[in-house]
């Protein structure tokens, strides 16, 4: 039944084979890990798929900069693990990266936990005012500048132009035209009205802040830390959603468990009339092998009758870390990534919106993005998250709260005043006045 | 008393592996067990003040807390049931000798070979409803009309996740219990079944007998992951929809590392880790007097 | 009677050869999945309905991965780690798993428990603890940063397994031993590794799988590509926009860092569990 005795030669053996291997490893590691004793060296960490943008940034620095250089550290795609390094890293007072490569989300949080140097002395009022000021605006904690906006991201309601004119309909700029187009173009389950993020995440907190703007109402007011949720205007946002996802609705059920990619993918697929994404989607729908290629378009997100559609900002910044060695240096690495050169660097191949204002019209963004036009106009109506830092429990909350009317555990005014009642708990008493 | 090891050999061989657990896990574990009497957050410029068993009063009226632990427990109970079942009849299977058992070994071991944060992103598109494959095998089973969104409700997701886990550590659980499958001497199975024990009897007289002791293991360290559930609902679900798959180690993480509220991740870290202690000992005792019973 | 009972052995062998394949489907489908998505071509892997065979075949998506990212000094730096640590872990859990089952009662089972105990706290939550030891040690980029915390992080399990191993060995073997004058390392070696390599084998390929499919030690404290294990090398695979989730790729890395596990344990199985255990019995 069982196999046959083999001897025990081989065990020997291969534990002696191991040892060598062992030994004559070793050598490989030591030397990769030995110290480069030398100039300064300024460190930021960025995504794996960023670095090679980085790089022409990193290879002026060093020429403007002799005796420093740039290590541009490979992160996670991830943005949670990236935030769990740098959190990490900063919680040892560990002056490893310099500057901080930064979601919008987590200024606050960094400024308060007092690992951000404020930036206001570093940078002149007239650097400052070349970038967007709605992402400037975005650095700001209690008062002071700590995020230099890089690139931004905004929320936009994709449409398929074909469908629209072949109906010889408008693009909707209400909600209720969203839905009453939606429905007359669907023919589910192979063509849904409306997909957008649903999943219990940050995602969907961006999806539900674009329509609760669009309906007049707000969820935490960063300076007097009121709380807006249990307010008809929220309530009106969110049965719009649980609206979509009804049975004679717009929204497939599964759209309570899509984040960005599954969306994308059915409206690439053509599976879809109008999408809620971010800028991303275009050149990747727009791409050579696209079912959906020259027939899509980009409008501002719908909204209540009179009054206007919103989009949620997001993008990514640089802040400037409290244990770093070398501030000044690392100010200037700044300094060349917001410069126009640096933003058609890192903005002309990837398709990522520039945070310079200038580079809204560059003819030589333009031309490698023609998609930048529209972009830049959303940005006036750019809706910045709370800066406050418990952000992310606030966050959080929401999103519970939300998901569980998406998906029936709670009713729309019953999840929000719960959601209301959490969040003020949170945030502790109301700041008196303004 | 003479064939005994004398207590100072035994010591020296202990040593070794309690030095290091101690210092690269029961240290760091003091220190949170300490952190968890201690409120360290934001609100306190991440200073740490004795703040007694605040933390933990806190947890205890933290419905949330709550929900993350029953939550924690129905999957824990219902992966590791499954999986213990699945898992010995696996060893089982493997134990049998057939041409081609060492790559059957081989391939059984694939799903635990994989890393689980990948494989949980690759789960959640095998049940997406528009393009997930487990919808299209049903659909054209005849099984079902229309798609279903597995991840979209409370049931289904955690249902989901379940399988997810199943499928990932059954051979962990299998590998387990054929070690204790092959530790059987031959002798004792030859004996049995000169006895004229059936395979049946051989197998519930004699076999799972003798492989209690591999079946513990594989279910106390089974309980402890599973209790310790993270990249799973991380990736899979994100604790959702409405928080109804949010597991105790996805809150600590979140209140750790997220809110930056350390005192009370601690405390969470603690009580999970006192409630999976609990778990495992009304188990053990479950099933002693199961076997009482027998 | 004879015949009945062929027959029924050949039910039996039938039902047999049924749940065997079962299971071997279950293990391997949604992995076959995975391998397929691997080599489809980009638009037919959300197809609508699913495209379940690729057509046409395409190595695209392994050799871009494979030119775009070190993965062969992935793979080297993870077997390097893995193996160490399950060395370090193995040998340490062997010597007390050996004091352990010569224990009896409570301080045996106290001892366990407490290792249990041990695991029983989230690893997450240990990150930060472990990051500042390594940091303050200069460890950073050091396979020892990582090879120390898998070794102890893994022991309770090897010890455990070890244990209940050691503890079938017949007492009457471990005592002749003895009075044959071999000392307790000697007899380890000898006697109870020898006599529980199923044991020792399981232990061993238990804590290399944990080691090499860990992800976030390795990630935090492997920042340089030279440095970095296969599982942190797979989270920096990325589409060209933070969203964008490349499937094709990913599905490549994952073939890419299991099949040479898949391989190890080929050769694991044929030399440990059939050569040592066997073979020390018939001795």
């Amino acid at each position: 039944m069982r196999t046959s005795p083999a001897g025990n030669g081989h065990s020997f053996g291969n534990l002696v084979l191991a040892i060598a291997l062992a030994v004559a490893g070793w050598n490989r590691f030591a030397a990769a890990s030995r110290r480069h004793a030398e100039t300064a060296v300024i460190r930021v960490m960025v995504p794996a798929s960023e670095r090679p943008f980085w790089r022409p940034i990193a290879e002026r620095f060093a020429r403007t900069h002799p005796g420093a250089r740039v290590e541009l550290v490979e992160g996670a795609e991830s943005t949670d693990l990236r935030e769990d390094l740098y959190t990490a890293s900063l919680l040892a007072r560990d002056p490893t990266f310099d500057l901080v490569y930064m979601d919008v989300t987590w200024t606050a949080k960094f400024a308060a936990a007092g690992w951000l140097r404020p930036l206001d002395r570093l940078f002149t009022a007239a650097e400052c005012e070349s970038l967007l000021p709605v992402a400037l605006a975005a650095g700001r904690y209690s008062g002071r500048l700590y995020r230099i906006p890089v690139r931004t991201d905004v929320g936009v309601l994709y449409c398929r132009r074909d469908l629209l004119e072949a109906a010889r309909l408008p693009a909707p700029q209400t909600m209720d035209q969203l839905f009453a187009t939606a429905k007359r173009l669907q023919s589910p389950p192979s063509r849904w009205g409306f997909v957008w993020q649903g999943k219990q995440y940050e995602g969907l907190v961006c999806n539900y802040l674009e329509l609760l703007s669009g309906c007049g109402g707000f969820w935490v007011d960063p300076e007097t830390q009121e709380v807006g949720l249990d307010r008809p205007e929220a309530r009106r946002a969110l049965s719009f959603m649980v609206r979509c996802l009804a049975a004679d609705g717009i929204s497939p059920p599964g759209a309570t468990t899509y984040q960005e990619e599954e969306s994308r993918r059915l409206f690439q697929d053509g599976r879809a009339v109008f999408l809620r994404n971010w800028p991303y989607v275009w050149s990747l729908a727009q791409a050579g092998d696209s079912p959906v290629r020259d027939r899509i378009d980009v409008v501002p997100m719908v909204h209540e009758p009179g009054r206007r559609g919103w989009s949620t900002l997001g993008g990514w910044g640089l802040g400037l870390s409290s244990y770093s060695r070398h501030p000044g240096l690392a100010a200037d690495l700044v300094r060349i990534v917001i410069s126009l050169e640096g933003q058609r660097w890192l903005c002309a191949r990837t398709g990522f919106a520039p945070a310079r204002r200038e580079a809204y019209r560059d003819p030589e963004l333009l031309a490698a993005n023609p998609f930048l036009v529209r972009i830049g106009a959303l940005h006036q109506h750019a809706l910045a998250r709370p800066t406050i830092p418990r952000y992310d429990m606030a966050s959080d909350i929401l999103q519970r709260h939300l998901s569980a009317a998406l998906t029936g555990g709670e009713t729309v005014s019953g999840a929000l005043a719960a959601a209301a009642q959490e969040t003020r708990r949170v945030l502790g008493p109301r700041v008196p006045g303004r | 008393m003479r064939f005994t090891q004398s207590s100072r050999e035994r010591l020296a061989l202990l040593m070794p592996a309690a030095l290091l657990l101690g210092v690269v896990v029961v240290i760091p574990i003091g220190r949170l067990v300490l952190l968890s009497f201690e409120r360290t957050e934001l609100n306190t410029g991440l200073g740490s003040r004795f703040a007694g068993l605040a933390m933990h009063a806190r947890l205890w009226q933290d419905g949330r807390w709550w929900g993350s632990l029953g939550n924690t427990l129905v999957f824990t109970l219902g992966s590791v049931g499954i999986e213990m079942l699945l898992g010995v009849t696996f060893a089982v299977l493997l134990d049998q000798s057939f041409p081609g058992r060492r790559w059957a070994r081989a391939i059984v071991l694939v799903p635990w070979a994989l890393p689980t944060a990948v494989m949980a992103l690759a789960w959640g598109w095998i049940f997406n409803d528009s393009f997930g494959v487990l919808n299209d095998l049903l659909t054209r089973a005849g099984l079902l009309h229309g798609p279903v969104a597995w991840l979209g409700r409370p049931g289904t997701a955690m249902a989901a996740m379940v399988v997810a886990d199943v499928w990932k550590t059954t051979p962990f659980v299998a590998l387990v219990v054929l070690a204790g499958l092959q530790g059987i001497p031959r002798s004792t199975l030859d004996a049995a079944r000169i006895d004229g024990a059936t395979p049946s009897q051989l197998l519930w007289r004699v076999v799972l007998p003798l492989i209690r002791p591999a079946c513990l293991v594989a279910l106390a360290f089974r309980v402890a992951q599973g209790f310790g559930a993270f990249d799973l609902p991380y990736v899979m679900t994100g604790g959702g929809p409405g928080g109804s798959t949010e597991t105790v180690s996805l809150y600590a993480y979140r209140s750790f590392y997220r809110y930056l509220d350390f005192g009370y991740g601690a405390a969470t870290a603690v009580e999970g880790a006192g409630m999976a202690l609990l778990l495992f000992a009304a188990i053990l005792w479950l099933s002693s007097r199961a076997r009482e019973a027998v | 009677m004879r015949r009945g009972s062929q027959a029924r052995r050949g039910v039996t062998g039938a039902a047999y050869a049924c749940a065997l394949t079962l299971m071997l489907a279950w293990s391997l489908a949604p992995v076959v999945w995975q391998g397929l998505t691997a080599i489809k071509p980009d638009a037919q892997i959300t197809q609508v309905p699913t495209a379940y065979l690729p057509r046409p075949v395409v190595w695209t998506h392994v050799a871009e991965l494979w030119a775009r990212k070190p993965f062969g000094t992935y793979l080297v730096n993870s077997l390097w780690v893995s193996a160490w640590a399950t060395l370090v872990c193995v040998a340490l859990g062997a010597m007390a798993a050996s004091a352990l089952a010569r224990m009896r009662g409570g301080s045996r089972s106290g001892v366990l428990l407490a290792l249990l105990g041990v695991s029983l706290f989230p690893p997450i939550l240990l990150l930060l603890p472990l990051y500042e030891g390594v940091r303050a040690l200069g460890g950073m980029n050091h396979p020892l940063a990582l090879i120390v915390p898998y070794a102890a992080l893994h022991l309770p399990l090897a010890v455990w397994v070890l244990e209940s191993g050691f503890r079938a060995i017949p007492r009457e073997v471990d005592e002749a031993a003895r009075l044959d004058g071999l000392g307790a390392l000697a007899r380890l070696w000898h006697v109870q590794v020898r006599l529980a390599g199923p044991s020792l084998a399981t232990a061993a390929i238990l804590v290399f799988i944990f080691c090499w499919n860990e992800f976030m030690l390795a990630l935090t404290f492997m920042t340089r590509d030279s440095s970095k294990t296969v599982t942190a090398g797979i989270a920096s695979v990325g589409g060209v926009s933070f969203y964008e989730i490349p499937w094709g790729q990913l599905s490549a890395a994952i073939l890419i860092a299991t099949l040479p596990l898949v391989a190890l344990v080929l050769v694991f199985e044929r030399r440990i569990v059939s050569g040592l255990t066997r073979g020390a019995i018939v001795e």
